[in-house]
């Protein structure tokens, strides 16, 4: 009996030890997430990831969801279209690359590529932007989100001459994602700047893993070279 | 201490002749390797990588220590196979302590060989090594420590091994989702209802694994101080106390 009331002096006491290191933790330190339920995921397998400590793996789930729906023609009579931008509308774009950041808001470069393809694929320059405001309200100190904010209002007022310095230092980072590489590329054509222009095409062709994107590049590269002989 | 490392050197045997030990260890290292198609299709390699592979060493770990868990002091009630050890002159907390640190000697082994697996993907994949990584893994452990010990202390109290394994996970889910019954209490407050005390109990009973989850938020800018760490650590040791002194305190009026 001495025994079980020892035992249960010593288990109270840890309790209290515990109790009083929790609450330690938790002057200290926020959970840096939202909560699951103010999210809202549109799948159960985000829910659950979430329920076992997978949040991030749940975004990276989202994640390549969005880039099959994003890599998927979305119109039949689309297939025929040469240019990358015009494979359709995409509508859920926004509220996919919403979800993906809203499960890990520290995801920057579902940012980038969100809004990159929003504004300089879609012209959905109100979009992009949304998003890189929560961007920037996650993660203040990313200042990469500035530069792209100010691209896609130069982009939007047709101040090519502005945005080019603005994405020549974007393409500088290994985290750029090729549709900036691929409009960059495209003002540099149409400014008639052939060899800036291939040199990113070139690029895009020995790095890109997207075959589509490389036939693209392929085939602006075949026809500058004819321009440019 | 003699005895319970003896107890702790039977148990990391048996757990090796379990063939559900190598299952979870193969099983681990299969799908940390196929992390790397998931990455491909997602453009963001080591980040896919690193992802599956820590989510696949915590879950990992966690299935081993609750079969451990269950499978060894349960299954050594129900077969009877108990009595002959306690004839031996060991005490039963003896018993509980070298089972308990023999689970987790287990889970530290599966641990550090699938973060080894993956250290060496990840390297291979052009990503540097760092603290945060590092982090994340020791918190994966500390989260083991504390399920390790719910588990024993549900397998003794529960009466079969599927009710165990079932309350065990049950508390993992709760464990990770802690947090929210802020959000609960601060909906209900909004609506009236006042029931802050019972949430605030349930809240600090329940053990809280959020605090340990570094490898949801290893993007997080803010890193932890050194102070939260060792909070962080004292709270789990001390929970994971809390529960095996309860094993110990349930086990100590069993009879066999």
């Amino acid at each position: 009996m001495k025994k079980s009331i020892s035992l249960l002096v010593l288990v109270l006491t840890l309790l209290g030890l515990s109790i009083f290191s929790q609450y330690q933790v938790e002057r200290r330190f926020e959970f840096p997430l939202p909560p699951i339920v103010e999210v809202k995921p549109s799948s159960f397998i985000y829910f659950w990831g979430n329920l076992l400590g997978l949040r991030r793996l749940s975004s990276d789930l989202a994640w390549i969801r969005l880039l099959q729906y994003y890599g998927t023609l979305e119109k039949e009579e689309h297939i025929h279209q040469p240019h990358y931008c015009e494979r359709g509308e995409y509508k859920n774009l926004l509220p996919m690359c919403q979800e993906v950041v809203r499960l890990d808001p520290y995801f920057h470069y579902a940012y980038l590529f969100g809004s990159g393809s929003l504004a300089f694929n879609h012209g959905r320059y109100d979009e992009a932007i949304e998003l890189l405001r929560e961007g920037i309200k996650n993660n203040p100190k990313f200042w990469k989100f500035r530069l792209y904010i100010a691209a896609i209002l130069y982009t939007r007022i047709k101040e090519y001459g502005r945005v080019v310095p603005l994405l020549e230092e974007a393409i500088r980072y290994t985290d750029c994602p090729e549709v900036v590489k691929i409009f960059l590329a495209n003002i540099y054509k149409a400014r008639g700047e052939y060899e800036k222009a291939i040199a990113i095409w070139e690029h895009i062709l020995a790095t890109s893993r997207d075959e589509w994107t490389r036939a693209t590049a392929e085939s602006h590269l075949q026809e500058m070279g004819r321009g440019f002989k | 201490m003699k005895k319970i490392l003896a107890i702790v050197e039977y148990t990391v045997k048996e757990n090796i002749r379990h063939k559900i030990f190598y299952t979870i260890l193969l099983f681990g290292l299969v799908i940390i390797v196929s992390s790397l198609l998931f990455s491909m299709l997602s453009g963001e390699e080591t980040r896919v990588i690193l992802d599956i592979g820590l989510g696949a060493i915590e879950l990992l770990a966690f299935l081993s220590a609750i079969f451990a868990a269950v499978g060894l002091v349960l299954g050594e009630m129900e077969n009877r196979s108990i009595s002959l050890i306690l004839a031996r002159p060991v005490r039963r907390f003896e018993y509980i302590w070298g089972r308990y640190v023999g689970i987790l000697s287990i889970s530290l082994f599966n641990i550090l060989l699938m973060s080894f697996g993956l250290i060496i993907l990840l390297l291979i994949k052009g990503w540097r090594l760092d603290f945060r990584f590092l982090l994340a893994v020791a918190f994966i452990f500390l989260k083991v420590i504390i399920i390790s010990a719910l588990a024993i202390l549900i397998s003794l109290i529960s009466t079969s091994a599927i009710s165990s394994i079932s309350a065990t996970f049950f508390l993992w889910v709760l464990g990770h989702v802690t947090d929210h019954l802020k959000y609960l209490n601060h909906v209900l407050v909004e609506k009236g209802i006042k029931i802050t005390i019972f949430l605030k109990a349930i809240y600090y009973l329940l053990p809280n694994f959020q605090y340990f989850n570094v490898k949801d938020y290893i993007g997080y800018p803010a890193s932890l101080s050194g102070t939260t760490i060792l909070w962080q650590l004292v709270y789990s040791l001390a929970y994971a106390s809390v529960a095996t002194w309860l094993s110990v305190l349930i086990f100590s009026r069993k009879e066999f």
